[in-house]
C-alpha cells in the first residue's frame, strides 16, 4: 500500500462521473447518452418509489415513468456538471486502484475530507470512490 | 368537467381548431382539446385528417397534420398494406400542395413530420424514403413507390430540384434523422428501422452535397444553413447508431470539406463552426487526418487571425466566441499531439490557446471565452502529467515547450483572477459575481495540478509575485497572489521543504500589512490574507514564533461584520492545531476573550469558535488543576449568562436593552420591535448553551489512546474539584431544562454537550458519570420536546458505556430499556413520529446484540411483547426509516444466539417460535408487493436469516405465501412454491436478493418492469 498525498477535487469527480450535456433535443431525449448509476442513490431510489405509487394508483403509465427516469438521468448528470460548484479536498491512504471496462475504482482508506468553506473536517475509515469517463466510449 | 358534444360538421370541427388557437380561457381550450381528440382518435381520425387539409386556415391544416401523427402512432396497425401505401402517395402529395401553394413552413414541416412518423411505422413499405420523397418532388405529385425502381438515379433527380424543393427535402431528412434517433437503438424492434434509414444515407448524402455546392455570400436565407443542421444531425445519428457501417459515415465523410467551405461565408460562419465544435467535441474519430490538416491549415490563415483577433479583443456578447470554442474543440480533440510535437504549427497554435486566457474584460461579465479555456488547460495539463509520469524518457523532447506554455497560462491566469475595483464588483448582477468567483476556483484546481509537475517554481513564482505586488502596493495583484499560494496549500502546508518560500510572506511585514484595518489595503485582501493563515496552521505550528502575530491579526478583525466569521474560524483552526503550543497563554486568551465580549456585542457563530479555540487549548494544558482552574474561568463566564437568562425569565421587569449582558440575546442586534424578556431569555440561555456545548467540544481529546482489546478498561478515578464541576454543569442543565421546558433547540444543544463526553477516554468536565447521564435522560417524558433526538443520543450513550468497563453496563441498560419502551408506548400509533419510532428500535436493537439477557428480562413481561408487536406492526408499515430499523432489529433477533447461557438460549428459542409465523407473514406481505422497490434488499435480510437459521422457516413462508392476506392476485401457486424452493435452495446466500426482487416484481406486475 502507497502512502499518497491525493488531492482530487468533488468538481473534478463530478466532472468524470458525467456525461457530456448537450442542448441538442436529440441527445437530451436518448437515454442511451447518461449513465443511469444515479438512479441507484438516496434520490434516484426514492424518486423510483414515488413513481411505482403512481403507476400503482394508476395516475400514470410505466412508458411516462421510463421517461422521467431518462430526464432524471440528463438532469443529474448536467446539474453536477453545470451547477454544483461546491467542492472538497480529500486526503487519503491509497489501499487499492483499478480501471476496468472504462470504469475508474478508487478505495482509499483514512480519509480526510476538507469543504470549500474550511467549515469543518469529515473523517472516514474507507472510501470507494467509482469514476466513469465523461465521454461514453460510444461518443469518442 | 362538462364536456362538449361532438361537432356534427367539418364546418364545426374547423370552428373548434380556430377556437383552440384563438386567445381563450385555460376552461374552453382543455374543453376543444378534449372533443377534438376524441374524434382524432375515433376510426373517422383519417378521413377527418383528409378532408381539414383541403382547408386553407393553415391551423387547421396543420391540426389535420397533427392528426395524421396521432391516427399513425394509434391506429397504424388497423390499415392494410395497400391503405398504407395509399396514404404515403397522399402525404407526400399534400406535401407538395404545401410547397406549391406557399403555405407557413410550420404546415409543411409538421407534414415532414407526419412523414417521418409513416416511416416508423411502416419502413418496409416505404424503405427508400429520401429517394422516394425526392422523386415525387420532382414529378411535382405523390406517386406509388413501387414504380421507383424505374425512376432515374438520385443523383440526376436532386440535380432538378427547384432550390424550394432541395430546402423540402433537406427538412424532411433532417426530421427522418432526428425522429428515428429517438427511438430505442437496442431494441430488436426498431432495429431494422434504424437499418432501413442507415441505407437513406447516400441519397440525403446528394441532397447536402448538392446544398453545400450552392454559391456563396449571396444576399438572403441559404440551402446551407438548413444542410449544416442536416448534417449535424445525420453525424450525431452516426455516432450513436451501433452498428455505424461504412454504409453510412462514408457517404458522411466525403461532406466533410464541402462543409468546411460554408466558413468563407460571414452569415454562415455560426453555424458551421458550431457542427465542427460539436463533432470535435463529441466525434472526434468521424474526422480523419486529412479534415484535421485542413482544420490546421485554416487556423494558420490570415482569416483566423482576424478573427481571434476579434475573440480577443471583441465584445463576446455581442459577437460570441464561436471561433474561440472551435479552437478549444480542435485542441481538445488534438491534444496529445499538438502537446508532443514541437513543430512550429502546433506551437503556434497552443500560444493562441494560450491567449485566450487573456482575453480583454473581466472574467464571465465581458469574457465569456476564459472558462471554456481554463477547461482545456486542465485537461492538457492532466495530459502531460499522465505522459510525464508513464514515460519519463519520452517527455524531454517536448517537455521545455510544454512548460512554456504553463508558464504563460499561469501568468495570464493569475492576471485574470485579480478582483475589479470595488465600484465595477458591486454593479455586477449576482450570477456574475458567482461565475467569476468559481472561475477563481476553477484556476485554484488547475494550479493544484500543475504543482505535481512543478511543485517548486510553482510556489517560488507566486511568493516573488507577493512580494513585487506588495512593493507596488498592487493589491488586486497581491490579493490574486494570496489567493494563489492559498489554493497550494493542501499540496505543501505540511511539507517544511517549503518553508523558505512562505518565510518570505510570512513576516512581519505581511501581519502589519493585514493588521492596517483603516489603510488603503482593501478587505478583500485582508479576508484572503486571513484565510492563507488559516490555510497554512501546520506551517505556524512549525514556526510558532509566527503564531502571536498571527493570533493577535486574527483576534483584531472578529469584531468586524465581514471578517468576524473568517477571523474567528481561523482562530479555532490555529488554536486546535497549535494547541500544545499554546497553553502557556490560555489565560491571556481568556482574558482578551473577557475584554472582546465587554466591548461589544459578538456575532454569536464568531463566539462561539473564539471559545471552541480556548477551550482546544486548555485541553492541551498537562497540569490537571491548572486545566480545571482555567476550566473553571471560562464555565463561570458562560454560567453566569445561564443564571441571568433564568433570572430574566422569572423577572421580566430586568430586561434592559442597555444592558451588553442582556443585548447577547437580541438578535438581530437593532431589532425594530422590542422583543420580550421571554424571548430574550431564552436567547441568551442558548446562545450560552451553545457555547457551553463548544467547550465540550473543544475539550474533546485529539490524541489516540492505544485500545486494549483484550482486558476491560479500569474504571478512571476522578478527583473532587472535576466531580464538582461535573455535578455543577448537571445541574445547570437541569435548571436551565426546567426554566425553558418547551424549547426543542435547547434539547438538541444539551444533547451537543452530552455526547461531546461520550467519545473520550480520559476524564474531563463533559465525560459525565454514567449514572449522572442516565439520570438525566430517564427523567424525560414523551412531552419533553424533541424526544426523538433524545434517543438517539442515548444510542450514543450506550455505545459509549460498551466502549468502558462492562460491570454496570446491564444495570444501565435495565433503566434504560424499560423507559425508551415507555416512550414508544406512548407513541398514539407507531409512524406518528418517525425519529422516535427509528431510534427506538435501534436502541432496543443495539441493547440486544450484545447484552439480550438485559432485554429479554424485563419487567414487566408485557413490555417486551408490546416491543415485539410495535415493531412488527413498523415492518408492515410505510414510513421507510423505521421500517428499516425494524428489518435489522428483525435481523439481529432472528440470528440471535446465546450458546453459554442455555436458559437464555431457551428464551430466545421460545420466542422465536412463538413470533416466526409472524415474522414470515411480515416479510412475505411486504416481499409480496407492499414493500417500495428500494425496500427490497433491507427486507431481504430478515429472510435470510430466518432461512439460514430456523429449520421451520420453509413451512413458515409457505403458510405465510398462501395465507389470505397475500397482497398480490398476480402470482399462481405454482410461481410461489417456485419462489419458495428458490429461497430454500440458496440458504440465505447473496443470491437470494434478485430472487426475492424478481418475485416482488412478478407480484406488482408488469408496469413495474420499467426500470432496470
Amino acid at each position: 500500500m502507497s502512502e499518497v498525498s491525493h488531492i482530487a477535487t468533488l468538481s473534478r469527480i463530478q466532472q468524470a462521473l458525467k456525461c457530456k450535456s448537450r442542448s441538442d433535443n436529440t441527445m437530451a431525449t436518448n437515454s442511451t447518452n447518461f449513465y443511469d448509476l444515479y438512479r441507484h442513490g438516496s434520490l434516484g431510489t426514492t424518486l423510483t418509489d414515488a413513481l411505482d405509487d403512481l403507476i400503482g394508483a394508476e395516475r400514470i403509465d410505466p412508458q411516462l415513468a421510463m421517461k422521467v427516469l431518462t430526464q432524471f438521468d440528463r438532469i443529474v448528470a448536467e446539474s453536477l456538471s453545470e451547477k454544483v460548484k461546491a467542492r472538497l479536498t480529500f486526503k487519503g491512504s491509497l489501499d487499492t486502484y483499478r480501471f476496468c471496462d472504462e470504469v475508474w475504482t478508487f478505495l482509499i482508506k483514512n480519509v480526510t475530507f476538507k469543504m470549500d468553506n474550511g467549515s469543518h473536517s469529515v473523517v472516514a475509515d474507507k472510501v470507494k470512490i467509482v469514476s466513469c469517463s465523461a465521454k461514453r466510449t460510444d461518443e469518442k | 368537467m362538462e364536456q362538449l358534444p361532438l361537432p356534427s360538421s367539418l364546418t364545426e370541427v374547423e370552428a373548434l381548431i380556430r377556437a383552440l388557437y384563438s386567445r381563450n380561457s385555460p376552461e374552453t381550450i382543455s374543453k376543444i382539446q378534449e372533443v377534438l381528440q376524441r374524434l382524432q382518435k375515433s376510426p373517422q381520425g383519417w378521413q377527418l385528417a383528409s378532408s381539414l387539409i383541403a382547408s386553407r386556415d393553415e391551423n387547421v391544416r396543420f391540426y389535420a397534420a397533427l392528426t395524421l401523427i396521432v391516427k399513425l402512432n394509434r391506429d397504424s396497425a388497423e390499415l392494410s398494406e395497400d391503405d398504407a401505401k395509399g396514404l404515403i402517395e397522399n402525404i407526400v402529395g399534400w406535401v407538395l400542395q404545401s410547397l406549391a401553394d406557399g403555405t407557413s413552413a410550420f404546415v409543411t414541416k409538421k407534414l415532414s413530420s407526419a412523414l417521418v412518423t409513416y416511416f416508423i411505422h411502416f419502413s418496409h413499405l416505404w424503405p427508400n424514403c429520401v429517394r422516394h420523397y425526392v422523386h415525387c418532388l420532382d414529378l411535382g405529385r405523390g406517386v406509388s413507390v413501387d414504380g421507383l425502381d424505374d425512376a432515374l438515379p438520385t443523383s440526376e433527380l436532386v440535380a432538378k430540384l427547384s432550390p424550394q424543393q432541395l430546402k423540402a427535402a433537406i427538412w424532411f431528412a433532417t426530421s427522418l434523422v432526428e425522429e428515428v434517433g429517438k427511438i430505442d437503438m437496442n431494441s430488436p424492434k426498431f432495429a431494422i428501422v434504424h437499418d432501413r434509414l442507415v441505407k437513406n444515407a447516400s441519397d440525403v448524402a446528394y441532397l447536402l452535397a448538392r446544398s453545400f455546392s450552392q454559391p456563396l455570400n449571396t444576399p438572403g436565407p441559404k440551402i446551407q444553413d438548413d444542410a449544416l443542421n442536416c448534417f449535424q444531425a445525420w453525424i450525431l445519428y452516426a455516432q450513436r447508431v451501433p452498428s455505424n457501417t461504412d454504409v453510412l459515415i462514408t457517404p458522411l465523410r466525403e461532406l466533410v470539406d464541402p462543409a468546411m467551405n460554408c466558413f468563407a461565408d460571414q452569415e454562415l460562419f455560426q453555424p458551421t463552426a458550431e457542427l465542427f465544435s460539436d463533432v470535435l467535441s463529441n466525434y472526434s474519430s468521424f474526422l480523419t487526418e486529412s479534415h484535421y490538416g485542413a482544420l490546421a491549415s485554416l487556423f494558420d490563415s490570415p482569416w483566423a487571425a482576424e478573427h481571434y483577433n476579434r475573440t480577443i479583443h471583441g465584445n463576446h456578447e455581442e459577437e460570441g466566441i464561436s471561433f474561440g470554442l472551435l479552437m478549444l474543440a480542435y485542441g481538445d480533440a488534438k491534444v496529445q499531439d499538438l502537446m508532443t510535437s514541437p513543430d512550429d504549427r502546433s506551437q503556434r497554435f497552443l500560444e493562441k490557446l494560450s491567449g485566450l486566457l487573456a482575453a480583454d474584460g473581466y472574467v464571465v461579465s465581458d469574457d465569456a471565452i476564459f472558462v471554456p479555456a481554463l477547461e482545456f488547460w486542465s485537461t492538457f495539463v492532466e495530459t502531460m502529467i499522465d505522459n510525464t509520469f508513464s514515460d519519463e524518457e519520452e517527455t524531454k523532447s517536448w517537455k521545455p515547450y510544454a512548460d512554456q506554455h504553463l508558464k504563460a497560462i499561469v501568468m495570464n491566469c493569475w492576471r485574470k483572477i485579480q478582483f475589479p475595483p470595488a465600484e465595477t464588483f458591486t454593479e455586477w448582477d449576482s450570477s456574475e459575481r458567482v461565475g467569476f468567483s468559481d472561475g477563481r476556483k476553477d484556476v485554484a484546481d488547475m494550479l493544484q495540478s500543475i504543482f505535481t509537475l512543478n511543485a517548486s517554481s510553482l510556489v517560488s513564482f507566486f511568493a516573488d509575485l507577493f512580494l513585487q505586488s506588495v512593493a507596488a502596493q498592487a493589491w488586486a495583484e497581491v490579493e490574486a497572489s494570496a489567493f494563489c499560494l492559498g489554493s497550494l496549500s493542501d499540496c505543501l502546508s505540511d511539507n517544511p521543504k517549503y518553508d523558505f518560500e512562505l518565510s518570505k510572506i510570512f513576516d512581519l511585514s505581511f501581519f502589519e500589512l493585514l493588521g492596517e484595518a483603516h489603510g488603503s489595503v482593501p478587505l478583500r485582501l485582508r479576508q484572503t490574507g486571513l484565510s492563507l493563515i488559516e490555510r497554512y496552521c501546520e506551517y505556524f505550528e512549525r514556526h510558532a514564533e509566527y503564531l502571536p502575530h498571527a493570533l493577535n491579526l486574527l483576534f483584531a478583525a472578529v469584531g468586524d461584520p465581514v471578517l468576524g466569521s473568517p477571523s474567528a474560524r481561523s482562530i479555532s483552526t490555529l488554536c486546535s492545531s497549535c494547541r500544545s503550543i499554546l497553553t502557556g497563554e490560555a489565560g491571556a486568551f481568556l482574558r482578551h476573550y473577557q475584554v472582546i465580549r465587554n466591548g461589544q456585542v459578538l456575532d454569536s457563530l464568531v463566539e462561539e469558535r473564539i471559545i471552541l479555540a480556548i477551550a482546544s487549548i486548555m485541553q492541551a494544558i498537562p497540569d490537571e488543576n491548572q486545566r480545571l482552574e482555567t476550566f473553571n474561568d471560562l464555565y463561570v463566564l458562560l454560567k453566569n449568562d445561564l443564571d441571568l437568562a433564568v433570572r430574566l425569565k422569572a423577572h421580566p421587569g430586568l430586561l434592559n436593552l442597555s444592558d451588553p449582558n442582556i443585548l447577547r440575546g437580541v438578535d438581530p442586534p437593532n431589532p425594530q420591535v422590542t422583543p420580550s424578556a421571554d424571548e430574550v431569555s431564552l436567547q441568551i440561555a442558548l446562545r450560552s448553551l451553545r457555547c457551553l456545548a463548544n467547550v465540550g467540544r473543544g475539550m474533546q481529546d485529539v490524541k489516540e489512546h492505544p485500545v486494549d482489546l483484550d482486558h476491560d478498561p479500569p474504571p478512571k478515578r476522578i478527583g473532587a474539584k472535576l466531580a464538582s464541576i461535573q455535578a455543577d454543569i448537571m445541574g445547570v442543565i437541569i435548571e436551565v431544562q426546567r426554566n425553558f421546558s418547551t424549547s426543542g433547540e435547547m434539547i438538541e444543544i444539551i444533547c451537543n454537550i452530552l455526547r461531546a463526553g461520550f467519545s473520550e477516554t480520559e476524564p474531563g468536565p463533559f465525560v459525565l458519570p454514567p449514572d449522572v447521564v442516565t439520570d438525566y435522560l430517564v427523567q424525560q417524558t414523551f412531552k419533553t420536546p424533541r424526544v426523538g433526538t433524545l434517543l438517539s443520543t442515548v444510542c450514543s450513550f450506550v455505545g459509549s458505556l460498551y466502549s468502558g468497563p462492562k460491570l454496570f453496563v446491564p444495570n444501565h441498560l435495565a433503566r434504560l430499556l424499560p423507559w425508551v419502551i415507555s416512550i414508544l408506548k406512548a407513541l398514539p400509533e407507531p409512524e406518528d413520529d418517525a425519529e422516535i419510532c427509528q431510534n427506538g428500535i435501534g436502541l432496543v436493537e443495539k441493547v440486544m446484540a450484545r447484552y439480550p439477557e438485559v432485554l429479554f428480562q424485563l419487567q414487566p413481561s408485557q413490555m417486551l411483547e408490546f416491543f415485539f408487536m410495535f415493531s412488527l406492526k413498523v415492518l408492515n408499515g410505510k414510513e421507510p426509516l423505521p421500517k428499516s430499523a425494524a428489518a435489522e432489529f428483525w435481523s439481529s433477533f432472528i440470528a440471535l444466539k446465546s450458546d453459554d447461557n442455555p436458559s437464555l438460549q431457551a428464551t430466545i428459542s421460545g420466542a422465536t417460535n412463538h413470533l416466526g409465523p409472524l415474522i414470515a407473514l411480515t416479510l412475505v406481505q411486504n416481499i409480496g408487493g407492499n414493500a417500495a422497490r428500494s425496500e427490497i434488499d433491507r427486507l431481504t435480510e430478515p429472510l435470510k436469516k430466518l432461512i439460514s437459521n430456523h429449520p421451520r422457516a420453509q413451512a413458515w413462508l409457505q403458510q405465510a405465501l398462501f395465507h389470505e392476506s397475500f397482497p398480490s392476485i398476480q402470482v399462481t401457486a405454482e410461481d410461489k412454491m417456485l419462489f419458495l424452493k428458490k429461497i430454500v435452495g440458496l440458504r440465505g446466500a447473496r443470491s437470494t436478493n434478485q430472487v426475492v426482487r424478481e418475485f416482488w416484481l412478478s407480484c406488482r406486475g408488469s408496469n413495474f418492469a420499467y426500470v432496470s
